[in-house]
């Protein structure tokens, strides 16, 4: 880094000694070649997130339907969402699944990392087999995930039977189909499994001789050295958890479309049906929106809290 | 930083606005747009002359005839028109329907459903009658004229051009029939009769059944169930078009929703939704022949052509000594910027006339025209039964309801709480109260 911070920027280089040239300067050639390289992300942000995003702000304050113009609503959406029962039914939904398949999956991912982190046989096929998951298409993985979660014919049911347990029917029983939609999610661990597989490799041996050294069993050194070492991946693994669990929408809408009487209607479904069933684009958009303002302070909850219990390494840790 | 610097503030400003600008041009929903095209004569040509027609899929032996369809159009209008159909998964057929006409560039001409009914609410398609006018579609001797009835929106006009028509019947395996020794379902059965009659075709090994001897079929959709009300003298609203109130409290409309629950549960003479969606997994449902009866679509009937088992229908069976079956009129929405207006209108009337014997043939709709449902080429092929339910049809009632929220009605009121009364979560009662409470709020 020392070395990086010692090359000077090239506008800063004595110029004195030569010719003054026609046209751009050094550092206006680069900066222009700096927007030209940038230029196509930029208007790719702007023109499909940025725009679609403040068009979306707009419409939330509007009645539209796609087939005629909006009209201005003010804050009607808004309110009208908030005295929605099943709008609310749809966020306690959301919550129960973020709150529970977040941390079950994060945990089930960190086990799994450890124990592929470890020399084992035959490692590089349990890493594929257990990454394999997270690559699939979600409507695929629904799709035979709907067979299994059958209640008649289902394999889950057929080994539940084997075990002399009357499976329930996971997924038209009010009481179930969230617990099996949460349960499916776990399956897609891969993703969060390889981020703490890479984050294992940085942590350096000799803490854990040393816990060793100092008498901590395997638990105890993994609890004292592989998670505060491992928390600014479990960091980074938390936000994007809770991002995707607030937008999660091919599974339900494959498995259930939100029933049964609304018990696995999770709000990206719900904003589905208010925009592509009801035509009500405005409505939808105001969905949209809340469900982002709920993203945007959870992740500022978490970043808030990260001095707390995020471990960040500094010169004096070296 | 020199004047002549672009500052990145300045980029990402004006990147911005131009992003913005650039959107609020895509949106096309400035109040401007294209003048509406001038009401269709039937004789000036109109729009460009290669169309292209949008339906949904309905598996490959329709989706085939529809080709085949086309391709006699095009046949037929040789150096006038040229057609080009197009096929979208139901699913998505709607939004991309929606997307055009928020696009402005609605599609040319495309199949109809109560969706559909929106868009006439909107003023965005034409009055067609003065184009029907033209045509033997008019004449009462010739086409079910009086059940065109619920489509005049305006009570006077025909705003989607209809070409066939769909009803609901009782099918039934005539080998699971025959290997029971017992006789085949006709238009004197009730369903008390089908009650007394499914156990004795139920097969079961061991606690498991393998086939049952009845399925609800569509008597598990909201339509299914309202004809049962209808036999027994009541609806679930006032009246399909525009309804003002809903019935579901009906004591009528109440008892045909426990009589469905009843075969499912207490009777337990038919599959419950469970084991019926174990059944359309593994193998299919009545096709398979693991469904003995069946009260369902005639849409069915080409998908049932390619059965083992021999199968026929019959109309379907009386509840409280009535049988009122539903009925749905297939046909075509034009838009008024539909960009190949003629040809559109030619080919929606030549599905509705000259094509209709070709229909009937095809055995995949069924003809509006009288000639063409009743002629031997329908006949040919048709499973036994047909002719009955077909003249069934004079005492038929539209199965659908005209109103701007339907849509949100049939899925958050009737299909949550039929959904419910189906798995026993909800009696008759509750679900008629709560679908009764919601579906007046969302009629408001």
């Amino acid at each position: 880094m020392a070395q990086r911070l010692a090359v000077r920027p090239a506008a800063e280089e004595p110029v004195a000694s030569t010719p003054p040239r026609r046209g751009l300067t050094m550092t206006r050639r680069q900066a222009l070649w700096c927007y030209v390289f940038i230029a196509p992300a930029v208007l790719g942000l702007l023109l499909f997130s940025i725009g679609p995003m403040l068009a979306s702000l707009g419409l939330s304050f509007t009645s539209y339907d796609m087939l005629t113009n909006p009209v201005w609503t003010g804050g009607d959406n808004y309110s009208a969402l908030f005295a929605d029962p099943i709008f609310r039914k749809s966020l306690s939904v959301t919550l129960i699944y973020g709150v529970v398949s977040v941390p079950v999956t994060m945990i089930l991912a960190l086990v799994l990392a450890i124990l592929l982190n470890s020399k084992l046989p035959a490692l590089k096929f349990f890493r594929s087999a257990y990454y394999l998951p997270s690559v699939i298409s979600g409507v695929a993985v629904a799709m035979v995930w709907k067979w299994m979660f059958n209640g008649e014919y289902g394999l889950i049911n057929a080994a539940l039977a084997k075990v002399g347990i009357d499976g329930p029917s996971w997924l038209t029983d009010e009481q179930w189909a969230l617990r099996a939609l949460i349960f499916m999610s776990l399956w897609g661990f891969g993703g969060t499994m390889l981020i703490y597989l890479a984050g294992l490799q940085g942590v350096p041996k000799e803490l854990y001789e040393a816990a060793k050294v100092d008498g901590a069993s395997t638990f105890r050194q993994h609890l004292h050295v592989t998670v505060p070492m491992l928390s600014s991946v479990t960091f980074f693994n938390l936000i994007m958890g809770i991002i995707n669990s607030l937008q999660v929408f091919a599974e339900p809408f494959v498995l259930t479309q939100g029933g049964p009487n609304n018990s696995t209607l999770l709000l990206s479904v719900y904003l589905y049906q208010n925009a592509f069933q009801y035509l009500k684009m405005g409505y939808a958009s105001a969905i949209a929106w809340v469900a982002f303002a709920i993203i945007m302070v959870l992740t500022l909850l978490v970043f808030r809290s990260m001095p707390m219990w995020v471990h960040t390494e500094t010169e004096d840790d070296r | 930083m020199s004047k002549n610097t672009v500052s990145r503030r300045i980029l990402l400003g004006g990147l911005t606005a131009a992003g913005a600008a650039g959107l609020v041009g895509c949106s096309g929903n400035g109040s401007g747009g294209p003048a509406a095209a001038p009401a269709p004569t039937g004789t000036e040509l109109v729009g460009k002359t290669n169309l292209e027609i949008y339906a949904w899929t309905n598996g490959p032996t329709i989706d085939a005839n529809f080709r085949k369809r086309v391709a006699l159009f095009n046949k037929e209008f040789t150096g006038k028109y040229t057609a080009k159909i197009n096929f979208l998964p139901y699913d998505q057929y709607w939004q991309k329907v929606q997307l055009q006409y928020a696009a402005k560039k609605p599609f040319d001409i495309y199949y109809w459903d109560v969706q559909a009914y929106a868009h006439y609410k909107k003023n965005l398609v034409f009055n067609e009658q003065p184009v029907i006018d033209t045509t033997p579609m008019v004449d009462a001797n010739a086409y079910p004229t009086k059940l065109y009835d619920p489509w005049k929106f305006d009570g006077k006009n025909l705003f989607c051009v209809p070409e066939n028509i769909q009803s609901m019947a009782m099918f039934y395996n005539k080998s699971h029939f025959d290997a029971a020794g017992l006789d085949y379902p006709d238009a004197t059965w009730t369903w008390d009769k089908v009650v007394e009659t499914a156990p004795k075709l139920q097969k079961s090994t061991g606690s498991k059944v393998t086939r049952w001897g009845l399925d609800i079929g569509s008597l598990g959709i909201w339509w299914g169930i309202q004809s049962l009300s209808w036999a027994a003298g009541s609806s679930f609203v006032d009246k399909p078009l525009e309804p003002t109130k809903f019935q579901m409290t009906d004591p009528k409309v109440v008892e045909s929703m426990r009589f469905v629950q009843d075969m499912m549960w207490s009777k337990h003479i038919a599959p419950r939704p469970d084991e019926r969606a174990g059944v359309a997994q593994n193998n299919g449902g009545f096709a398979s022949g693991a469904y003995s009866m069946i009260a369902d679509g005639t849409w069915n009937i080409s998908s049932f052509q390619q059965m083992k088992d021999k199968w026929a229908m019959a109309p379907l069976p009386k509840y409280e000594g009535n049988s009122v079956a539903p009925y749905w009129l297939g046909g075509w929405v034009i838009p008024r910027q539909s960009a190949a207006l003629s040809a559109a209108q030619a080919f929606a009337t030549w599905s509705a006339t000259k094509f209709q014997p070709q229909m009937a043939k095809d055995h995949d709709w069924i003809p509006l025209q009288n000639a063409a449902r009743e002629s031997q080429d329908m006949l040919k092929g048709m499973p036994e039964g047909f002719e009955a339910a077909m003249k069934d049809l004079s005492n038929a009632r539209i199965g659908d309801i005209y109103t701007a929220n339907m849509q949100q009605i049939f899925n958050e009121v009737y299909g949550k709480n039929f959904e419910q009364l189906l798995n026993n979560k909800l009696t008759p009662e509750d679900a008629a109260q709560k679908m009764q409470d919601a579906a007046t709020k969302l009629l408001g």
